[in-house]
């Protein structure tokens, strides 16, 4: 069929251009302080993400996925919540420590930010122009008539059909789709270093997110930025990732490239989360589970945070939390957090 | 006859068979509430259920798979159409949507649904075992000890720990409350249940939890499930024939093994062909569609899909393809270029 687009694993052509790290994360703990106590949503992430790749960012509801990013832009409120430890350096800079008025010009500029829902992230009264603009002249400086140029060619970009008319729409006109790529106009409007896109597919229906990963992937290639890409599906982060931090419970426990992880993924988590998909079983043959569900983030267990779900735990997995320890050096290096690799690889 | 009337099933006739089904929602304008037009949620639509078996009704949103499902209920009442539904073997079948609301009320209990979100289709404020047992006490099937044993057995059931009958829902986990969900709908021994998106609001983890339980109930009680859905690879594992919806109609139905291994209407191409895959060292061939799905206010002449269908003709926008036969009466698909 002529209209069949092929292409292959990005890892496989747009390998990283230099392996300069663009986004270091070092033990970044932020929590949450509330009458109930306090809830570690974050509690020591540490992973690199490189420049003009992507790094997907894996996990369950409340693994912490969407704070780390958050945190990434100080966007945390506070109260009740609060960097407390680690840091996050950004092009050298440690953004865990930067000011306000220094993070107002990084924000939009340098790192901006889509979400999943582009309904509540959009504003109901203006028009799409209209907030497309306001980046552009809060952040570039730019005359209001060069801002909708500006805007018009955005629009045309992330493919909204007659940008023209469409510019003076308002969001409830458009479908979740058009509104996806509104959003994505208006964060690429500053020509970020870094997109980080928290679930930007996972409101579409499947071929609106083919879509919407088409064109985010799209224009990675063309502006050589990086993405943080954030998601629970698998499936999106082997089709656009090239590394991939599986978090759980705060923490990240396995970090890889995309290939070595789904090819021999290491950690107990990691290999029961693959096991779970029905993608990769037989029908006829049984699922298997992950027991149990993912525990509080007041209420995190001792040692390995995994361990009350592990089907290899030992006395000494609740004593010692292992370390983030690296079994390859090989594409960015592998590493897991885990005492037990050995059985683990028997699993 | 159209693209469904194979028989589903896999001993004899099936349990529940709908033809023409549909239903219009109308807009009202004005003061007068004139009719101004219609959403053609489900615009004639035939599908087969057999015995023990799952059948998928998957499409992306606003396709009409949810009103469908609702209207085969009765939970919307539908325009147009017949749901006959044998309950038992060489009886007569009873059209379930020719029958007045009382007419309905005995056959209710066999016919259950499970909602997406579990979040919002429990009650707050009534606890979980009341919430499980409250069908059975409408319908008079028991009360005093017996009716909390069988709360008990249905907490079982669905592998939940009796003494969680004196709790409320909020203090359980999402795929906690959609085995309460489940335990429901088992209640009054159903023999067929829709599965609204039952899974789809779960994490990886927690979602093959719920469809082993899902399978496991079907062998040990013999149910039928209508499995609305959206999620290719969750449909791909569960069900046993799918059939395939876009702007109201069935435009591809067959067994999975088939729809799968040969699809045929380009729309079923393309959307399995956009399903992301754990995979990264497939090489991907994607069919990409352009633009959105049309309203069902005004769908396209022809052919419903011929505005993003990548091989569109000038004969698709004269007439709706009828459905056509691919083989051995297990597949079928609706598309002039076959």
């Amino acid at each position: 069929m002529s209209s069949e687009l092929q292409s292959a694993h990005p890892s496989a052509t747009a390998r990283r251009a230099n392996e300069r790290p663009l986004l270091e994360i070092r033990d970044l703990a932020t929590h949450f302080f509330s009458e109930e106590g306090v809830a570690r949503a974050v509690d020591g992430v540490s992973f690199t993400l490189y420049e003009g790749e992507t790094l997907g960012l894996v996990g369950e509801s409340g693994c912490g996925k969407s704070v780390t990013a958050l945190s990434v832009m100080r966007l945390i409120p506070d109260p009740p919540g609060r960097i407390v430890a680690g840091r996050i350096l950004f092009q050298g800079e440690d953004l865990a420590r930067a000011s306000q008025a220094d993070m107002r010009r990084i924000r939009g500029n340098e790192i901006s930010m889509i979400f999943q829902e582009p309904m509540t992230a959009l504003n109901p009264v203006y028009t799409v122009g209209d907030q497309i603009q306001e980046a552009i002249v809060l952040h570039q400086g730019l005359a209001a008539s060069a801002a909708r140029e500006r805007s018009l060619s955005m629009l045309e970009k992330v493919g909204i059909p007659s940008p023209d008319a469409r510019i003076d729409e308002y969001p409830h006109q458009m479908s979740g789709g058009m509104r996806q790529r509104v959003m994505i106009a208006m964060a690429m409007s500053c020509d970020p270093r870094l997109l980080i896109a928290d679930e930007p597919s996972t409101a579409l229906d499947v071929t609106i997110q083919a879509q919407i990963l088409d064109l985010i992937r799209q224009l990675q290639e063309e502006e050589g930025m990086s993405v943080m890409l954030i998601t629970h599906d698998l499936g999106v982060i082997a089709e656009t990732a090239h590394h991939v931090a599986v978090m759980y419970a705060g923490k990240v426990v396995e970090y890889a490239g995309v290939v070595p992880l789904f090819g021999r993924p290491r950690h107990p988590y990691t290999i029961g989360l693959f096991r779970s998909l029905p993608d990769l079983v037989a029908p006829g043959e049984r699922l298997s589970t992950i027991p149990g569900i993912v525990p509080s983030a007041f209420h995190f267990p001792s040692g390995c945070r995994f361990r009350t779900r592990c089907p290899i735990a030992t006395e000494r997995c609740a004593r010692e939390e292992p370390p983030l320890t690296q079994v390859s050096d090989g594409d960015g290096g592998h590493t897991v957090a885990c005492h037990h690799l050995e059985q683990a690889a028997r699993l | 006859m159209s693209a469904t009337a194979q028989t589903g099933g896999r001993d004899g006739a099936p349990l529940i068979e709908v033809e023409g089904l549909v239903k219009h929602f109308p807009i009202r304008k004005g003061v007068f509430s004139r009719r101004a037009g219609e959403v053609k949620a489900v615009d004639g639509i035939d599908l087969a259920v057999g015995r023990r078996e799952t059948v998928a009704l998957v499409g992306e949103s606003g396709c009409g798979k949810t009103t469908a499902g609702r209207a085969i209920l009765r939970l919307i009442e539908p325009t147009a159409g017949s749901a006959r539904y044998r309950p038992d073997q060489g009886r007569p079948a009873i059209d379930l949507l020719a029958l007045s609301q009382r007419e309905l009320r005995p056959y209710r209990r066999d016919l259950q649904i499970i909602f997406q979100d579990p979040f919002a289709s429990l009650n707050p404020r009534i606890t979980v075992g009341n919430t499980i047992s409250e069908a059975l006490v409408v319908h008079r099937v028991a009360k005093g000890a017996d009716l909390r044993e069988r709360v008990d057995s249905l907490l079982e059931k669905v592998g939940m720990r009796p003494e969680v009958a004196n709790r409320f829902p909020h203090e359980f986990s999402g795929g906690q409350r959609q085995r309460i969900g489940i335990a429901r709908a088992l209640a009054l021994h159903p023999k067929f249940i829709v599965c609204d998106e039952a899974v789809s609001a779960l994490d990886v983890s927690i979602q093959a939890q719920i469809i082993n339980l899902l399978k496991d109930l079907q062998a040990e009680l013999g149910l039928s499930y209508l499995f609305i859905a959206h999620d290719l690879s969750v449909v791909k594992y569960l069900s046993d024939r799918i059939a395939v919806m876009y702007l109201g109609r069935i435009v591809e139905t067959g067994t999975t093994r088939e729809i799968f291994a040969h699809p045929a209407h380009p729309y079923t191409k393309a959307l399995l062909s956009a399903v992301p895959r754990p995979d990264p060292t497939r090489k991907r061939i994607r069919i990409p569609l352009e633009g959105d799905v049309p309203s069902p206010i005004d769908p396209p002449s022809g052919c419903h899909f011929r505005t993003r269908c990548p091989v569109a003709e000038p004969r698709c926008k004269e007439s709706y393809p009828a459905a056509r036969d691919l083989g051995g009466g297990i597949h079928s698909a609706a598309c002039h270029l076959l």
